[in-house]
């Protein structure tokens, strides 16, 4: 599970595939930070990995401190100190850089909304009855 | 048998260890009582290279980025600290344990390491003005000379420009400022532009005089700009108390013992007796002097002193620089690269004299962000993480983090109390409150209306305050102010505990003021002149 998990969240934040490092690390990490993983939303973005994106920025305004978002966080931090994937997080000067901003501010916009619907949805229908 | 010396200093921080080598130098023979944790993790496993070639090419750098245990990826809210990585986590070590406190409105740093807190100073240094002395408590004649002392001693690099007389003064003897990096240039050239109109509405900016060598000084390197400051020390360049205590050391005047918790002291005309808890063995030890001098910071030095005094005090008042800052955007530096090589310390200070009297005086340190890593700034953006990672990819030379710290006066509803409690190793924990009066409030949030429009003219535009609570200033005085009448929990002029006869308090407890600026250089220079008295009346 962990390797899948690990795989999911890295092409989620890089596009990219993580190596057999990042994945030791990742799980060591979960187990170290004592994460838990039995939540509904994290079992839904591992069967769906292309929810990822709108349940994390969903989440990032709904419940920011949520485990799912915890994960993705950890698999951030490590994906950041690995010198393979330094080229991710280092600045390169880019002369398009206003339009890929502008692209990264709306997209980042968007995507958010969508999330927030989605996950509101989800959470209304996993809601306990009254 | 009990050791025995002539001094005692209590606490290996910048108090402690300014007031020692004071005594040795003076050719006293002095112990200092210590806890001392120390990193035995990391220092020797972070190579000595710059951030970007180790980013891009140490295969293990997780290690001390994120931490042997992942200590380094902090879950939840901005808590204190957060320059506290994984090699400066000895800094906080044992404190849970040895030194409780218990708080819903107060969240200190304390310290039992080796070099205390000044193992993750930020390195400012500023001196006190003349009015700021006088509300704190402090002779200027004397502290002008102490500043000069520490100065020679620690080595300072700074320039001189608006900012000198916030910052250092009459002080001589300072190395060439460090280079600016460009993102701090462009601030520069903006203030040169508006400094008319921002000069009319108070506020003045200056480099920031910092305790970074920029030459060579004794066994200690000029910095090389690596950025990897809150991470490592290479060349000792950055001063921390642990270069003095390891060159005290050397010297047969002293000796330092550490996993001693110092619990109490009590003077009898034989001496001090002075009972320690080891940290490692939990068995109690006596150690026996002529002159105590306690170093072991305000709140460490507060809870020996109620001991000693039988717990027969109440409440005692604390002084805290309340603390908040603003990521904010450069737009200037849009499209522009960071310099790779630069120092990660805040290089510009802004400050917000509001009436030109230098009293009251705000201070904001302005900071580049990038060797803290951006994951962490990625958890304080609004988006999912990979949006956030990206847009930091492309705007972190554009982020500037302005901190700002407001100038403190003591009030009823800021106070530490310590209580029994069998639970705790020491029989006691602390228990502190800081509720800031709505008109403190009120005058903050009008100090940081007007900043933000100064960061504005500056070209830097906060994008959101952060507060991280009370206690995040890691500015802490005022437990026992300074006073001429001998009262218990005061400490007069010369640094004398009241009610003693031979117990000094050399750390910022008498401070009866705490200006909005780093303290620790006048730290450092009230604990020489601490021990320069205690040395009155004993030879030698």
């Amino acid at each position: 599970m962990i390797p899948q998990e690990a795989r999911a969240i890295a092409r989620y934040i890089l596009h990219a595939d993580p190596g057999e490092k990042e994945i030791a690390l990742y799980g060591q990490a979960l187990a170290r930070l004592r994460i838990p993983s039995d939540d509904k939303l994290s079992g839904l973005a591992l069967r769906h990995p292309v929810l990822l994106p709108y349940l994390d920025s969903g989440l990032a305004v709904l419940e920011p401190e949520h485990p799912l978002r915890h994960r993705i966080y950890v698999m951030l931090a490590i994906l950041e100190t690995s010198p393979s994937y330094a080229r991710y997080f280092l600045h390169a000067p880019n002369r398009w850089w206003p339009l890929k901003l502008m692209w990264s501010g709306f997209s980042a916009s968007l995507t958010s909304v969508i999330g927030v619907c989605i996950v509101g949805l989800i959470s209304r229908r996993h809601a306990p009855r009254t | 048998m009990p050791q025995e010396h002539d001094f005692i200093v209590v606490g290996s921080g910048p108090s402690g260890a300014m007031a020692a080598q004071t005594l040795v130098e003076a050719g006293a023979d002095t112990a200092m009582l210590d806890v001392g944790f120390q990193d035995l993790s990391y220092q020797d496993n972070i190579p000595d290279r710059d951030f970007i070639s180790l980013r891009k090419e140490d295969s293990e750098q997780h290690e001390y980025f994120l931490g042997k245990q992942f200590e380094g990826i902090s879950l939840g809210k901005i808590k204190t600290g957060p320059q506290l990585t994984p090699p400066r986590r000895f800094v906080v070590e044992g404190v849970e344990k040895w030194t409780p406190t218990v708080s819903s409105s107060f969240e200190p740093l304390q310290s039992l390491a080796y070099g205390g807190l000044g193992g993750a100073w930020g390195l400012a240094c500023f001196t006190f003005s003349s009015i700021e002395l006088k509300e704190a408590g402090l002779d200027e004649t004397e502290m002008r000379a102490a500043y000069q002392t520490v100065t020679d001693r620690i080595g300072i690099s700074g320039a001189r420009d608006d900012g000198t007389p916030y910052c250092m003064r009459e002080l001589n003897n300072i190395q060439p400022p460090t280079r600016l990096e460009n993102s701090m240039e462009l601030i520069c050239s903006r203030y040169s532009k508006h400094a008319g109109s921002l000069h009319r509405k108070g506020f003045f900016v200056g480099r920031t005089a910092l305790a970074l060598l920029t030459e060579d000084l004794g066994a200690r390197k000029a910095t090389q700009y690596y950025d990897m400051d809150f991470w490592t020390n290479a060349g000792k360049s950055a001063y921390r108390p642990d270069v003095t205590i390891d060159v005290l050391k050397q010297n047969p005047y002293f000796i330092y013992y550490d996993k001693c918790l110092v619990i109490r002291f009590s003077e009898t005309t034989n001496g001090i007796r002075v009972v320690v808890r080891r940290v490692d063995t939990d068995q109690e030890e006596i150690y026996v002097c002529k002159k105590l001098i306690l170093a072991a910071g305000t709140l460490g030095t507060a809870r020996v002193v109620i001991r000693s005094f039988d717990y027969t005090v109440d409440k005692l008042p604390i002084l805290c620089n309340n603390y908040c800052y603003f990521p904010c955007l450069q737009p200037g530096m849009l499209g522009k690269k960071a310099d790779d090589r630069k120092v990660s310390y805040g290089q510009l200070a802004l400050f917000y004299d509001k009436n030109g009297s230098g009293i009251d005086v705000a201070t904001v340190m302005l900071y580049t962000y990038r060797s803290l890593l951006s994951f962490r700034l990625a958890k304080e953006l609004p988006f999912g993480f990979a949006d956030n990672a990206r847009l930091l990819s492309q705007i972190y030379p554009s982020l500037v983090i302005a901190g700002l710290h407001h100038p403190e006066r003591s009030s009823q509803n800021k106070y530490i109390q310590l209580i029994r409690d069998d639970s705790s190793p020491t029989g006691d924990k602390l228990l502190a409150e800081y509720e800031q009066s709505v008109g403190e409030m009120s005058d903050d949030h009008a100090r940081e209306r007007q900043i933000k429009k100064a960061l504005r003219k500056l070209g830097c535009f906060p994008l959101k305050r952060v507060h991280p609570g009370y206690g995040a200033s890691i500015h802490y005085g005022g437990t026992m102010p300074f006073s001429t009448s001998n009262d218990p929990m005061t400490v007069s002029p010369s640094g004398r505990l009241g009610g003693t006869n031979n117990v000094f308090v050399a750390d910022g407890s008498g401070f009866r003021y705490l200006p909005a600026k780093g303290p620790t250089l006048t730290l450092m220079a009230n604990a020489h002149l601490v021990a320069v008295h205690a040395l009155n009346g004993i030879s030698l």
